[in-house]
Order: structure tokens, then C-alpha cells, then sequence
């Protein structure tokens, strides 16, 4: 389902990872270890496409990508966010079911939700997406043990209706995944010049 | 919120920059330059002050750019600059391309000199 082939990783012109090949089948999931800096942000970046494949080859489907930042508009109410992703995806999964599954109040505003809150709403937002591959960068960050056992639970329900993940997280999590360390990936040499620039 | 779009008149902002290179009105100009309101000229380095001499009337300072990281630059060349009515400013080159840009598009009396990342 994901195949990466000779992969590099590049980040602020320094190649990070090198000749990074894997294969993950539907319904099988990786994590990513590795220290703080290695590269796990900028492998999840370029596979979503996000950033540029500095070398090798990517083959994925659609993929939904959950960052850093949890693409949640603070303006806007838990539902009015789930409603808005839902048209973006042009997906026809029912807002509702999500909201009443949740212990968020629907017509908060997402701006007055806590860390962890604002983290499960940016999850929703991959249910909606229904993309088969979810990659994931650091989705444990901020979660208290209920919410990460919600994560866990969603995961494994996206595994067993067939998708693939992979994320990066610092935890052990409890899922059937593989385990992948950077560690040994590690690149450290200058691209060439001419194809790292800049523009101001 | 309005956004504008930034206009330089016939002033030339730094386009990008990479290793060892800098571009220009889409040209790449290799090695460390200065850009003065009397055009881009390749530059000696920070030992050189020459060529701030016949802009000093035209420009208030100098964004200097001392490469990928910021460094000091000689007393002597500062000294020089400050000497002609020109004031230093010391940054990394990233920052002084960046800045410099903003402050031409506001029509400031400025002057870049940089040596390339």
C-alpha cells in the first residue's frame, strides 16, 4: 500500500535521512523512533508531499496528514470545525456521530478547548478525511491517558477497516505496528549546489 | 485585514540565495556582493570598505550579512563605514536578505553587503 524506495529526507538544505526503504501493507502500522532533530517531521512532510523528495521514490494513496499544529480554527465550534473538514474532504461521515462519541460540548468554541481537547478534535478531522493512509507526527503530545487510549482505539479501527498509519511518538503505543529507527538513516552531507536555495 | 502587493520602484531586492550564490532579478550572481543604489558589484569581503565610498551620500547604513551564521565583523571596516556618515548593521545573511528586502520596499536609504550562505 506505501512503498518508499531510496528515499532521502532533506531538511533546510542538509540531507537528514538516506536510502530509507520500507514497504507497509493495508492494515499494518510503523512507528517512527528516533531522537529529537533526526528527521521524523520531515520523512511525515515529504510523504504527505508537503515538502520535497530529495531523492528515491513514494508510492502512497490519499493520505490525511496530523501535524504539529491540529488545523483547528479557533473561531469556529467543534462542530462548525468537523462540518468544515467534512465539506473539504467532500466525505459524507456524519459530524454528529463524532461529536456525541466525544465529551467535548459540540457548540464550544474551539479556541476555549484545552491541548488535549483541541489534539482529539484535529483526530476527528482524520476520521472524516477517510483517506487510507493517516500519517501521524507526535499525535500522543498533550493527550491525557483516556484521550491516548482514544487514539489508540481509533487507530486500531482504521487498521482493521484496512488503512495503514504512520506516526511518530515518543510513548509506547499499543498497536499490532512496526517499529522503525532513524537512527541508523541518519545522513549528514550538503546538497549540491544550486537546487537548495532560498527565496527570500 | 488588506494585503498589498509589495512594490520596489527601480530598486532590486535579493530574490533567493543558496550555497555560494545569491539571485538577482532571476540572474544568480556568484559570491559575496554588495547592493548599492549604484547597482550589485561583487564584493572583497569584509576587509573591503572601497565600495561604500561613493554611495555614503545615498545611504543611511549598511545591512552587512556575515554568512549562514552571524559573526563580528572587523573593527576596521566598521570603523570606516561609521567614519563616511554609514551606519552597521550586523546580521546573518538570511536575516540581512530578508530585511533588506522589507526595508526597500519602504523606500529606505539602504545598503546591502553580504557574504553568501
Amino acid at each position: 500500500m506505501v512503498r518508499l524506495d531510496q528515499v532521502s529526507v532533506a531538511r533546510g538544505g542538509l540531507i537528514l535521512l538516506d536510502n530509507l526503504c520500507f514497504d507497509l501493507t493495508a492494515g499494518s502500522a510503523l512507528v517512527l523512533r528516533g531522537r529529537n532533530g533526526i528527521g521524523k517531521t520531515s520523512l511525515l512532510r515529504t510523504i504527505a508531499g508537503i515538502q520535497p523528495l530529495a531523492g528515491g521514490r513514494i508510492d502512497r494513496p490519499d493520505c490525511a496528514y496530523f501535524g504539529h499544529s491540529n488545523a483547528v480554527k479557533g473561531t469556529l465550534s467543534v462542530s462548525e470545525n468537523l462540518a468544515f473538514w467534512r465539506d473539504v474532504y467532500g466525505t459524507s461521515d456524519d459530524v454528529k456521530t463524532l461529536t456525541e462519541a466525544s465529551s467535548i460540548p459540540p457548540n464550544t468554541r474551539a479556541s476555549d478547548l484545552s491541548a488535549g481537547q483541541k489534539q482529539r478534535l484535529g483526530l476527528d478531522r482524520l476520521i472524516l478525511s477517510q483517506a487510507p493512509l493517516w500519517l501521524l507526527d507526535e499525535p500522543t503530545a498533550s493527550l491525557d491517558v483516556e484521550n491516548t487510549d482514544h487514539l489508540i482505539r481509533v487507530l486500531q479501527d482504521h487498521l482493521s477497516s484496512g488503512g495503514t498509519a504512520i506516526l511518530s511518538t515518543h510513548i509506547d503505543v499499543k498497536l499490532p505496528a512496526k517499529t522503525l529507527d532513524l537512527e541508523s538513516f541518519e545522513a549528514r552531507r550538503m546538497m549540491s549546489d544550486g537546487f537548495d536555495e532560498v527565496f527570500v | 485585514m488588506q494585503l498589498n502587493e509589495i512594490s520596489y520602484g527601480d530598486a532590486q531586492p535579493i530574490d533567493g540565495y543558496g550555497p555560494g550564490f545569491f539571485r538577482i532579478g532571476g540572474e544568480v550572481v556568484e559570491g559575496a556582493i554588495t547592493v548599492l543604489p549604484n547597482g550589485i558589484s561583487a564584493w572583497d569581503g569584509l576587509t573591503s570598505a572601497s565600495p561604500f565610498e561613493n554611495a555614503a551620500g545615498e545611504i543611511d547604513f549598511v545591512l552587512v550579512g556575515t554568512g549562514a551564521e552571524m559573526k563580528p565583523v572587523p573593527q576596521d571596516f566598521q570603523s570606516k563605514l561609521e567614519a563616511m556618515g554609514t551606519g552597521v548593521e550586523i546580521m546573518n545573511t538570511p536575516t540581512a536578505c530578508r530585511t533588506f528586502n522589507v526595508l526597500l520596499s519602504e523606500g529606505r536609504r539602504v545598503g546591502l553587503a553580504v557574504l553568501p550562505v
